[in-house]
């Protein structure tokens, strides 16, 4: 029902495609550039080294050639041909891994909420359609321009472990070098393992999660056998009829002989157990990706020996709940007393890593829902709550080095090892660091500093007096259904505020009931008309010069993230 | 070859790779002293105590005396029952319908358990301890379902699962079937009769299935060198359901096709079968007992779309005098708050003795999951699911004071304090509610995208 209105909402503004990359908000750095590649050598001088987690070498100089790190150490020898790198008294660490991502995989073009897909019998969809499609590989997906390489890097991963996306079994994972060369050159290895979601197909079979299980148990248990059968035909194939040459099925026996893990996606409340019931019941190996939820099952985890990789995606810090409940009405306490219980589910969120580290499991961190802009800020709430920095480091190094068998390779900064490095003008877990050199194999990328935060600096120096909403706004905004956008104009008319509310393909303008500008929070509220029903909206906001950035709510539906920037003003 | 050998006897055994083992859920000790015992069994007893030890019911007596530590209640002028049974719900899962195929016996309510949702706790809370998470009805053979123990508090999906309890399937006739693969995409079965055909196809499959793997089994033993057959989950359940592994409980209204599918079941040799709503039960009753069928109905629900005009509130007692095994369901989260209520409406309609009305939500729904043995009535050895009310649970003035699953309290009046939720979303917008979710049962649930297509 309420997913029916709100459907209904979206409809009725006819909210476009989901549109990627949107929220991005300005990261670290300005702008990247490799260097021109005058010469394969590098020379670091003067750098403080983080080699690994827990170890530190001052004032050394690192030479790296044709991708390897060659030499490091105090007042080594710069060769003549070596690009020097004014590195002084900044700070190098390994390389960061993603230890499962979709880093390079762009988008399927269809759109959520499009169209179904045309089969004949939704009840034996082919495989493709089911989301069956183990065989398909990274490098069949993989676009070596796609945004989100470069998007990564500049954070300071330089490699990934890749997954196609898709739903159910989307194909197996590749380690991919963020370099944004073309695809042979990318990949680091390939297949790596088998991607899994309890992610239901659309409409037709499996079309619910137990649908999915079901098919999970149904094609494993046809590889166990395809594959003893083939092994015996190969052996003696007099009298045998032939296996059936199922390359689906195929694709799935090196999960049957544990050649290789199944790298399940578990960021659902309920998924590590239900993945867990199948693993237990099938018997194949086992990686638990994009843990959320994980804390309730580290007994399981530990007994069972299940490598994991923690989400590193983290709902948004409590604002401070109020004190003064006694004074408040029935409502307002009832209201504050479910959002220091949400408070706490929050916090419980931020300390899932520390909990892991406290009871000995090592683990990596995993980007499958990472927004960028969230990466540093929920790295450091998860110090704030108990994860050492150390920790956090070897999750984001050593660890998935370690997990993915490539550590004689990467994951540390020592002679021999793959040039890969994330260089820092401060140590890497102060607030105000910023990454400022990132090397992928060798090639060197560079980042400008950019001034901390000038605008909210200059905001606070004139006080929110000066804050004027008045303007037209574009904006773009992110339902579950996609995202939209258009634009909001706010008019000053002799001191009063009034102003229009468009989306990019409604019909027409909706004007803005009420406008309020407290500080520099911008509060609009209107209703819009969803097949006769009017749907009250808020939208609020914080302006800061020409930017804004906040919510609209759309009744008891839920509230998604706004943001937008001025493009015109009154002179 | 060994390999081979060795795949066909786990196969054979119904065993794959369990390799970790799960420690049970935990069970309780609690003394339940000076109540009104309503057996269901044996009879009425008055002042009399109850031990649970260890999960289960050690004594039924006058002043026993609990081992030290063990929790005491005083049920003085209460009654204490059997923990209430609901042979038909759809709560506590994330999944109802995989509306897709008109055959999905492969799929698995017990797969998709939601420890998290809350209506658990509303259903202690009318003293139910047992649920029977049913698939939908939308296609003829549905999912197999879970018998759930309503052991709120505990967030393992696996720890809800009423350990041991026999396998169980959801079959569906009529309107429902033949809405979402006939009318809504065209394929059969398109009318009653074609749903008759879709259990009869699919059983001859599983015949021919099952016997080839038999053959096969037979065979490897002497020749290693010969192919196994295709493994099909939904073939080898329902090859299951035809060895008698798993109990059927069919969706039906009408009276010709329940007749339908206790002819075709009995052909295929499968019994007993237990038709769910069977609002039409009434006029085969006759037929119903002597092919040992269950019963399991709503009290007084019906006329809510076209196959379900014809019915009474008589229907439980009709059935419960013709000999029916027969339970009071509730099919909604809801109504599964207050079975007690529906039970007592067969007094009103029919005339049913306590015994017989307390056995609708108690004994009988337990032999229809074919747990009888274990739960259903207050005796010496049985599990100890119990709730106690203040009045007489036929009362219309009952109200559940607590109620006890494997001897833990679960549900307590005196300790109900506003958020009982074990799972809060970190995320979601915490605003007043200004809509109003409407109360349906959740039989087609899942099955509304498919619909919409036509």
């Amino acid at each position: 029902m309420m997913y029916k209105l709100l459907r209904t909402f979206c409809q009725g503004l006819r909210i476009p495609v989901f549109l990627y990359g949107l929220g991005l908000a300005p990261a670290l750095a300005q702008e990247s550039r490799p260097l021109p590649p005058v010469s394969r050598v590098y020379a670091l001088e003067h750098v403080t080294v983080i080699p690994a987690p827990g170890r530190k070498l001052e004032d050394v100089t690192i030479i790296v050639r044709d991708g390897l790190i060659v030499d490091i150490g105090k007042g080594i020898a710069v060769p003549g041909e070596a690009s020097r790198i004014a590195a002084d008294s900044m700070y190098v660490y390994a390389g960061f891994i993603e230890g499962m991502s979709h880093t390079g995989i762009p988008r399927p073009k269809e759109d959520e909420s499009g169209s179904a897909p045309r089969v004949s019998d939704p009840g034996n969809p082919p495989h493709q359609v089911a989301g069956i499609q183990p065989e398909r590989t990274v490098a069949e997906v993989l676009k070596t321009d796609d945004k989100s390489i470069e998007t990564m890097r500049q954070l300071g991963f330089t490699l990934a472990h890749v997954a196609p996306r898709g739903n159910m079994l989307p194909g197996s994972t590749a380690l991919v070098l963020l370099s944004g060369k073309d695809d042979d050159a990318m990949l680091y290895k390939t297949p790596v393992g088998a991607f899994s979601q309890l992610a239901p197909a659309r409409r037709v079979y499996p079309n619910t999660t137990m649908g999915v299980m079901a098919m999970w148990r149904t094609l494993y248990r046809q590889a166990e056998l395809g594959h003893t059968h083939e092994k015996n035909y190969a052996s003696n194939p007099v009298g045998m009829a032939r296996p059936a040459y199922e390359h689906t099925v195929r694709a799935l026996y090196p999960l049957a002989d544990k050649s290789q893990a199944v790298y399940f996606r578990a960021d659902q409340p309920l998924d590590p157990y239900r993945i867990m019931t199948l693993q237990r019941e099938l018997g194949f190996r086992l990686v638990l990706t994009e843990l959320v939820h994980g804390t309730s099952v580290i007994p399981d985890i530990k007994a069972g020996n299940i490598p994991v990789y923690l989400s590193l995606d983290l709902p948004e810090r409590p604002k401070p709940v109020s004190n003064g409940a006694d004074s408040l009405s029935a409502a307002a306490q009832e209201k504050a007393a479910l959002e220091k219980r949400q408070a706490e589910a929050r916090t419980s969120l931020y300390q899932q890593a520390a909990a892991f580290a406290k009871a000995g499991i090592p683990f990596g961190f995993s980007t499958l829902k990472l927004k960028d802009k969230d990466f540093r800020t929920n790295l450091l709430l998860m110090i704030e709550h108990g994860l050492s920095e150390d920790q956090a480091l070897a999750a984001l190094t050593t660890n998935p080095a370690a997990m993915l068998g490539i550590s004689q390779a990467v994951g540390t900064v020592e002679k021999g090892k793959m040039a890969n490095l994330v260089i820092t003008d401060k140590p890497f877990f102060t607030k105000e660091a910023q990454v400022r050199f990132v090397m992928v194999e060798g090639d060197m990328f560079m980042y400008e500093a950019t001034a901390k935060n000038p605008k909210s600096g200059a905001a606070a120096d004139t006080g929110s007096a000066s804050v004027s909403a008045v303007g037209t706004w574009s904006y773009t905004t992110e339902t579950p259904q996609g995202s939209s956008g258009g634009t909001i104009v706010i008019e000053d008319k002799n001191g009063t505020l009034s102003g229009t509310f468009d989306n990019d393909q409604a019909d027409s303008p909706t004007s803005i009931e009420s406008v309020s500008l407290n500080g520099n929070v911008l509060t609009l509220t209107f209703s819009v008309n969803a097949d006769g029903q009017q749907l009250p909206i808020t939208v609020e906001v914080t302006l800061s010069g020409d930017t804004m950035t906040g919510t609209l709510s759309v009744a008891s539906f839920g509230t998604f993230p706004l943001e937008g920037t001025r493009t015109a003003k009154p002179d | 070859m060994y390999r081979i050998f060795l795949y066909s006897i786990i196969l054979c055994a119904g065993v794959w790779s369990t390799a970790g083992t799960r420690a049970q859920a935990p069970k309780g000790n609690i003394l339940i002293r000076n109540g009104t015992v309503l057996t269901i069994t044996r009879g009425v007893l008055p002042a009399t105590d109850v031990l649970v030890m260890n999960g289960k019911i050690s004594q039924i007596g006058k002043e026993l005396k609990a081992p030290q530590g063990v929790q005491v209640v005083d049920a003085t002028g209460l009654y204490v029952m059997p923990g209430i049974i609901d042979a038909h719900s759809h709560l506590g899962i994330d999944d109802v319908n995989e509306a897709t195929n008109p055959i999905t016996a492969e799929v698995f309510t017990g797969d998709v358990i939601n420890p998290y949702d809350i209506n658990i706790y509303r259903a202690l809370a009318g003293g139910v301890t047992i649920s029977h998470a049913l698939h939908g009805s939308a296609n003829a053979i549905g999912g197999q379902s879970e018998t759930l123990k309503h052991r709120w508090g505990l967030t393992d999906p696996e720890d809800l699962k009423m350990e041991g309890a026999p396998r169980t399937i959801k079959f569906a006739l009529g309107e429902n079937p033949i809405r979402v693969h006939g009318i809504g995409r065209n394929i059969s079965p398109r009318t009653r009769m074609g749903v008759e055909m879709v259990f009869r196809r699919g059983f001859m499959e599983a015949r021919a299935y099952d016997e080839a793997w038999k053959k096969y089994r037979a065979a490897v033993k002497t020749q290693p060198n010969i192919a196994p057959p295709a493994y099909d989950l939904r073939m080898e359940t329902l090859a299951a359901i035809l060895r008698g592994e798993i109990l059927v409980h069919c969706h039906s209204y009408r009276a010709d096709e329940i007749y339908m599918l206790n002819k075709v079941c009995q052909e295929f040799g499968i019994k007993p079968v237990t038709f769910q709503h069977v609002n039409e039960g009434f006029k085969v009753a006759p037929e119903l007992a002597a092919s040992g069928s269950y019963a399991s109905v709503f009290a007084d629900w019906w006329s809510y779309k076209f196959e379900v005009y014809y019915s009474t509130a008589y229907n439980a007692a009709i059935l419960t005098r013709n000999g029916v095994i027969t339970s009071i369901n509730s099919d909604s989260e809801e109504l599964i708050r207050h079975l007690y209520h529906e039970a007592a409406k067969t007094q009103r309609y029919g005339g049913l003795t306590d015994e017989e009305a307390l056995k609708l939500i108690t004994l009988n729904p337990a032999i229809q999951l074919g747990i009888s043995d274990r739960v259903g009535s207050l005796e010496v050895g049985k599990e100890g699911d119990i709730a106690i009310f203040n009045q007489h649970p036929l009362s219309v003035y009952a109200i559940p004071q607590m109620t006890i699953v494997d001897g833990i309290v679960r549900f307590d009046i005196s300790r109900d304090p506003a958020d009982m939720r074990l799972y809060v979303d970190p995320t979601e917008k915490i605003k007043p509610i200004l809509w109003q979710e409407e109360d349906f049962d959740h039989c087609m649930d899942g099955t509304e995208a498919l619909l919409e297509e036509q």
